[in-house]
């Protein structure tokens, strides 16, 4: 008695699971079907397969929006920004933890009022022009890494409050200075939350659409969440333009998303639980 | 050991500087914008001193409703999230249920998408005709629950504020399952010798050692909530009407209306608002670990 | 682990540097390889082209000509698309910027040109192009400014109908209305026949703001020097009181049920099949509309679908609308001889041609040397009706605010608003406004 019920109860469990992973699928199905399907057919969305198969789409699609050259832009700010954001900010994040007197302290909140900060546009573009990084790959770089900084040190400041001193201090009898004992030391300790820093700041980064818009006018230098922008019309949608532009700007992250999942996914997960 | 040779100032430099030049500067520059007429029209900008944030205060009753709506937001979907992400982190972790990995994936991944395909891709399936949702409603018999999702006023901010929720709770699960994880199994043994129940176990154990987690979440969910603007204006754009609308899609409408003072000062707004909730978050947080 | 970690993010760090620095300087030398008949420094040029989504067709037929053009005379052109939502601010920043396109689209209309794009500080002035004097009188009012022609712009004047399926109102016996009381009675004939009536696209945000501007013809017959005493703020739009009727009367027909169940969340895209499948009688678009549902419904016989004026507020008359989007060139861009080249290869007759042969939703140029898609009857009927300019390109602070009626009208179907609040909300508008642009007129 006790085990059909258990064997009831598992089974329940399992459709509610089912149902709700569902409930996630469907609409990237959705998307998937849309990209291969004639425009007028596209309109509706619906899960119904298309009557034929337009595969052509997809080179309309890469061939307007330019998706190659746009997918290595994407992948290098994205990448670029993460790596000076994690860089920068565990350095930070490990002397404020370790010392939160004085200017550190004042640091740390100034840092962090940034989370809210608005970002004013003409104003940027007057500090980028004045810095004469207006247009340039790593004008957007170091733009993308400056306004994640606040949230990325919160986190990892929490995270970095819990590796113990006394390493430190081993370290130091052990004769390092502070570079080495931060390169070798700490940083290896520091794995999880990198895994959140990058996970949060390369999803960020790779869907925006805002900064390069107004800080860079040349569209070589365009990365991928504008090109779908040539695909919507004046009055209306080429939804399956769309869909198929959408699909491709999903694929690499998924990719890389299902390729490192177990280590992103435990990663963000420990590096939430010391914080 | 000289803290100050280990712990150099220059270790917290890159961040300040890269922080203050191209984030800190700019934003003041635009709070400093709020205090003037500076709008599309004319070239020449005037100091009006605060003029603006007096006109706001006074202000039309939609203001209100927009500060309701962006406070309403992110209270519901902050619990939402939590509630919801904690639910599946509990599903997910039972031994009963199969390929747990594939599932944790699958929910987690809604984060890899950008707001505006969320927007459309919603947009279309909560069509009441030809949306996926209501036909799939229909077709197994439940039509009384195929509803104006995003038209009728009574449900469109549940439907939104639930969207927000599908995409975020992800994140959450994921973050939960790894404190879940995390808690000793000693724990729920003593528990079950002392003959606890599954809701005291979850009461006295779980949710005390899960809380550190779910501080966080709940800042990040906090900071996203008062500040969404895509998600809201790829589903609904602030309607029907104005339905939907909260601060940023305001802040949106003065700009597109070349009101650009006013913009700024409605965002400033936002950023004290908020400065004052984070502050009072972390200060309470840190208390909290002191005592702890 | 780690130091593999590592290693392996600085190669696919540095590889992706490496890989998108190649394909940035790639993007620019590709050109190089094709025609070298370019410019005296003997440097391949590439002219950068803004635009919103809105600017440019869909269908890619200036994409084409650009290539063409490229081969023609090697000068690149390089179009970068922007969200609708972003442009009007965006092209702003970058022209008082100095980051401005070489060539910019914008729309263009007699009122806001000024604060739009600032012509005499930014804009080329091109108004000895030779291909000007080539162009419709009626549409140089919407690129000049202070009497110098600034743009180039195409698209004829927009005339919208309700384009309706014959087919359905033969089956009922159902005569073309023209005025409002036939209009309901046929919207409810059509009703009871279990066809929607008239197909609604709310979603999209502009389609329903449609009737209460474009019959800007019938104020003007009825009310002399209108529009002139509009923008002195001599009167308001109260004392337009057909205004007021019209929008009322949007909402009686929605109450009425004739825009069926969920028109609040239909979007223009989706009227194409409705009419197709008829599904729906009546559609608000413009006469070659019916050349996009052949397209995209080829089996479809297109010529079911006629078209008749909108009877609103008992109108006859058909508002025209001359303004569309230009394009402009950026005065201090380094490039603006190529530019000019441009625009004189776009304005060519053939190209012409091209350009509307290869848009199947515009029906006619703004070039009198091309003629028209109309076909007999459509011209012999858009020719037998009375004409007038549309309010929103004659009357000030009507244009700025028109998705902002769209979301008006929307909460006044769902009951948030009156039919007059409607109306206030949009005076108030105006008002605001002409304040924010110290229009002194309204400074009294």
């Amino acid at each position: 008695m006790v085990t059909l019920k258990k064997s009831l109860g598992s089974i329940v469990a399992n459709l509610v699971t089912i149902f709700i992973s569902l409930l996630v699928l469907i609409p990237m199905v959705v998307l998937l079907l849309n990209s291969f399907k004639t425009q007028g057919e596209s309109n509706k969305m619906s899960l119904s397969l298309p009557k034929e198969w337009v595969f052509a789409n997809y080179k309309t699609v890469i061939e307007q929006g330019k998706l190659v050259s746009s997918f290595f832009n994407s992948l290098l700010y994205a990448t670029c920004s993460v790596l000076i954001i994690v860089i920068v900010v565990a350095a930070a994040a490990f002397v404020i933890a370790r010392n939160r007197k004085g200017i550190n302290n004042f640091i740390y909140y100034f840092i962090l009022s940034g989370i809210a900060i608005p970002i004013n546009n003409v104003a940027l573009m007057k500090v980028l022009q004045a810095l004469d990084l207006v247009n340039t790959r790593l004008g957007i770089i170091l733009v993308y890494a400056a306004i994640n900084i606040p949230l990325s040190l919160f986190l990892s400041y929490g995270f970095i409050s819990t590796i113990p001193r006394e390493i430190d201090e081993a370290a130091v009898i052990d004769g390092c200075g502070p570079i080495k004992l931060f390169v070798s030391i700490i940083l290896p300790l520091l794995k999880p939350i990198i895994s959140t820093l990058f996970v949060l700041n390369f999803m960020a980064v790779w869907n925006d659409f805002t900064m390069p818009l107004y800080y860079l006018n040349n569209s070589a230098k365009w990365p991928m969440t504008l090109a779908v922008y040539n695909f919507f019309g004046a009055f209306e949608n080429s939804w399956n333009l769309v869909s198929a532009d959408i699909i491709l700007t999903l694929l690499p992250v998924l990719i890389i998303f299902i390729l490192g999942q177990k280590y992103i996914v435990g990663g963000v997960a420990a590096g939430s639980v010391k914080g | 050991m000289d803290r100050k040779k280990l712990y150099p100032w220059y270790f917290t430099s890159g961040a300040l500087l890269i922080f203050f030049l191209l984030c800190f500067l700019p934003g003041i520059i635009g709070i400093l914008y709020s205090f003037t007429d500076w709008n599309n029209f004319t070239d020449k900008i005037n100091f009006v001193g605060f003029k603006n944030y007096v006109e706001v205060l006074k202000g039309k009753p939609e203001y209100r409703a927009y500060l309701w709506n962006t406070v309403l937001f992110t209270t519901v979907t902050t619990i939402m999230k939590t509630v919801v992400g904690l639910a599946l982190a509990l599903l997910l972790t039972q031994k009963v249920i199969k390929l747990k990995n594939f599932h944790r994936m699958v929910i987690f991944s809604p984060q890899v998408m950008s707001y505006l395909v969320v927007g459309l891709v919603f947009k279309s399936m909560l069509h009441p005709d030809t949306g996926f949702v209501n036909n799939f409603l229909k077709s197994v018999g439940l039509d009384i629950f195929a509803m104006n999702w995003l038209t009728d006023l009574k449900i469109v901010f549940a439907t939104v504020m639930s969207v927000d929720t599908w995409k975020g709770m992800g994140y959450i699960m994921v973050v939960i399952i790894a404190g879940l994880m995390s808690i000793s199994p000693d724990y729920y043994e003593a528990a079950n010798i002392d003959g606890a129940n599954f809701w005291q176990k979850f009461r006295l154990i779980t949710l005390p050692l899960l809380k550190p987690i779910i501080i966080n979440a709940t800042i990040l969910n906090v900071t996203y909530g008062f500040r969404v603007f895509d998600m809201i204006y790829s589903l609904t754009n602030g309607g029907p009407g104005n339905a939907t609308g909260v601060i940023n899609t305001a802040v949106y409408k003065e700009f597109s209306k070349g009101n650009y003072a006013m913009g700024t000062t409605l965002s400033s707004i936002l950023f004290f608002a908020l400065l004052l909730l984070v502050y009072f978050i972390i200060k309470s947080m840190e208390n909290k670990e002191v005592d702890a | 682990m780690r130091k593999r970690l590592i290693k392996l993010l600085s190669t696919l760090c540095v590889t992706m540097m490496a890989g998108g620095l190649l394909v940035g300087c790639g993007g620019n030398s590709s050109s190089t390889s094709s025609d070298s008949k370019s410019t005296s420094s003997g440097e391949k040029v590439t002219l950068t082209f803004g635009s919103h989504q809105s600017g440019l067709p869909t269908s890619g037929v200036v994409q084409e000509l650009a290539k063409q053009f490229e081969s023609e005379t090697g000068i690149k052109i390089d179009f970068q698309i922007s969200p609708d939502a972003q442009w009007r601010d965006l092209l702003k920043v970058k022209l008082d910027s100095g980051e401005a396109p070489d060539i910019f689209c914008a729309d263009a209309d007699p009122l806001n040109l000024v604060t739009r794009v600032n012509p005499e500080k930014y804009v080329l002035d091109v108004t000895n192009e030779e291909w000007v004097k080539r162009m419709d009188k009626n549409v140089l009012p919407s690129i000049s400014y202070k009497d110098k022609v600034y743009g180039i712009t195409f698209p004829g004047k927009k005339m919208y109908f309700y384009v309706y399926n014959k087919e359905i109102f033969d089956k009922l016996g159902l005569k073309v209305p023209t005025n409002y009381a036939e209009f309901k009675n046929v919207c409810q004939k059509i009703k009871d026949s279990g066809v929607i009536p008239v197909y609604e696209g709310t979603q999209n945000g502009w389609h329903q703001v449609l009737p209460l501007f474009e019959t800007g013809a019938m104020y003007q017959q009825k009310h002399p020097d209108l529009y002139n005493k509009l923008n002195k703020n001599e009167v308001d739009l109260d004392a337009v009181p057909e205004l007021q009727t019209i929008i009322s009367e949007l909402k009686e027909c929605a109450d009425l049920g004739f825009y069926g169940d969920n028109y609040l969340s239909n979007s223009v895209e989706n009227a194409k099949e409705a009419m197709a499948k008829g599904k729906a009688a009546m559609f608000i678009a413009e006469s070659a509309w019916r050349n996009e549902v052949k397209s995209d419904f080829p089996d479809f016989d297109v010529n079911k679908l006629g078209i008749f004026v909108m009877p609103w507020g008992d109108n006859q008359a058909i508002g025209v609308n001359p303004a569309s989007n230009a394009y402009f060139i950026n005065k201090n861009g380094k490039h603006v001889e190529e530019a000019k080249k441009f625009f004189d290869f776009l304005a060519k007759p053939e190209n012409l041609q091209k350009r509307l042969d290869g848009q199947p939703g515009l029906s006619e140029l703004c070039w009198p040397e091309i003629k028209s898609k109309y076909s007999k009857e459509d011209q012999a009927y858009i020719d037998s009706l009375q004409k007038g300019m549309v309010v929103q390109a004659g009357v000030k602070y009507i244009d700025s605010q028109w998705m902002d009626v769209g979301k008006d009208l929307e909460a006044m179907y769902t009951g948030s608003l009156t039919p007059q609040q409607v109306l206030e909300t949009i005076m108030n508008r105006r008002k605001e406004q002409a304040q924010l642009q110290k229009d002194p007129d309204w400074n009294k």
